[in-house]
């Protein structure tokens, strides 16, 4: 089985919100180093559609650091799949556009050989939460109360128990969680 | 200058309600199977470095029903019972846990005046509605959360107050049960 991960920054009262991540050097390597570890990146429209209007021309940006670029070259190269019923086309180097069922897909997709795939957008995140179909979380805390947004824990599950692997701090005042689905607790036991 | 310092069990979520089971909460009781020893010395730790504790009236009301008749070797529950309680309620006539005061009215006021006397820590435990009021005076100086390793998806939360608040990371520190103590202070730059 292949595993799923999601990474995401949050605030710490719990809001998905990467208009106040602090996108340092740091930041960047970690998700350059997390990509190492891809064969895949899955995403949602929104987050796609985000990424793309970016990511492409980073390595000409004059105003992008050497972390940046770095993490550039490295998600511009990863076969990469957006699950959309809406869009047209998808134009990023290395794109597959899937409009079938994102969730059916995806457990082919698990089901396969190959090494870890990992999961951008809300969304698509969270209905993949709900059937516990994903298997790594990477929080990463960003050092701010928010107030209001978009909850990556939206309420629509029971309650789960993970297993706490590692923590990491950036100088940023960043905390990265990382957790596994708790399998012996998946259903309550 | 005192420091109030709001110290709570939290789901990775942001819920706070019932960690230890004893009110009528659902998941009450979450923060039981991941207890161990590194935790009861951090909150023994904590408890002998503060000075006083200020309570909302329902914290206070579970403590008051529970600390007087508890007792152990290391002399926890005697420090809950001898440390000067501040509970904040229009509504509460009689307090009759030992040392304990009403605040009922100025209660921003009076409470800056607390702070204002030197001594040890003022810890705010439990308190949601209390929480709320002190964010929005800025009374708060820091945020000491352990956090574990449980979605719930449903109960009282933290943080709800609307508007942005920075802070600055001071500790973060994985226990071995998978519980992650975070240490923010506001960032009033």
């Amino acid at each position: 089985m292949r595993k799923l991960i999601f990474s995401i920054n949050i605030s710490l009262d719990g809001f998905a919100d990467h208009t106040v991540a602090i996108a340092d050097d740091e930041l960047h390597k970690f998700y350059t180093d997390q990509l190492n570890t891809l064969d895949t990146v899955l995403f949602g429209r929104v987050t796609y559609q985000l990424f793309e209007s970016y990511w492409p021309t980073a390595p000409g940006d004059p105003n992008a650091t050497k972390s940046m670029v770095e993490f550039a070259h490295k998600i511009n190269a990863l076969p990469k799949i957006v699950f959309s019923k809406s869009l047209q086309g998808a134009g990023w180097n290395n794109t597959q556009l899937v409009k079938g069922d994102a969730v059916e897909e995806i457990i082919n997709l698990k089901q396969g050989i190959g090494k870890s795939m990992s999961v951008g957008g809300i969304r698509l995140a969270q209905s993949l939460m709900k059937l516990s179909l994903i298997d790594e979380y990477w929080l990463l805390v960003q050092p701010i109360i928010v107030g209001e947004g978009r909850r990556l824990f939206a309420g629509e599950s029971d309650r789960r128990d993970l297993k706490l692997v590692d923590t990491k701090s950036f100088h940023s005042g960043v905390v990265v969680l990382h957790y596994l689905l708790d399998e012996k607790k998946k259903n309550g036991g | 200058m005192r420091n109030i310092v709001v110290t709570e069990f939290l789901t990775v979520d942001g819920v706070m309600e019932d960690p230890g089971g004893s009110e009528e909460f659902k998941h009450g009781g979450w923060t039981r199977p991941y207890w161990n020893d590194e935790i009861g010395k951090f909150k023994f730790d904590e408890l002998m470095a503060a000075g006083a504790h200020l309570l909302g009236r329902v914290t206070y009301q579970g403590f008051a029903a529970a600390w007087p008749t508890m007792k152990d070797e290391e002399g926890f529950a005697d420090r809950m019972n001898s440390l000067p309680k501040y509970v904040v309620s229009r509504t509460l006539k009689k307090a009759e846990w030992n040392n304990s005061t009403i605040i009922s009215d100025d209660v921003v006021d009076k409470i800056s005046g607390l702070k204002q006397k030197s001594g040890q820590d003022i810890l705010v435990a439990g308190s949601a509605t209390l929480i709320q009021t002190l964010m929005q005076h800025g009374l708060i100086d820091e945020y000491r959360l352990l956090v574990y390793p449980v979605v719930l998806e449903s109960g009282k939360r933290l943080f709800k107050e609307r508007g942005m608040i920075p802070l600055k990371l001071v500790e973060a520190r994985p226990f071995s049960s998978g519980v992650v103590l975070l240490r923010y202070q506001p960032d009033r730059k």
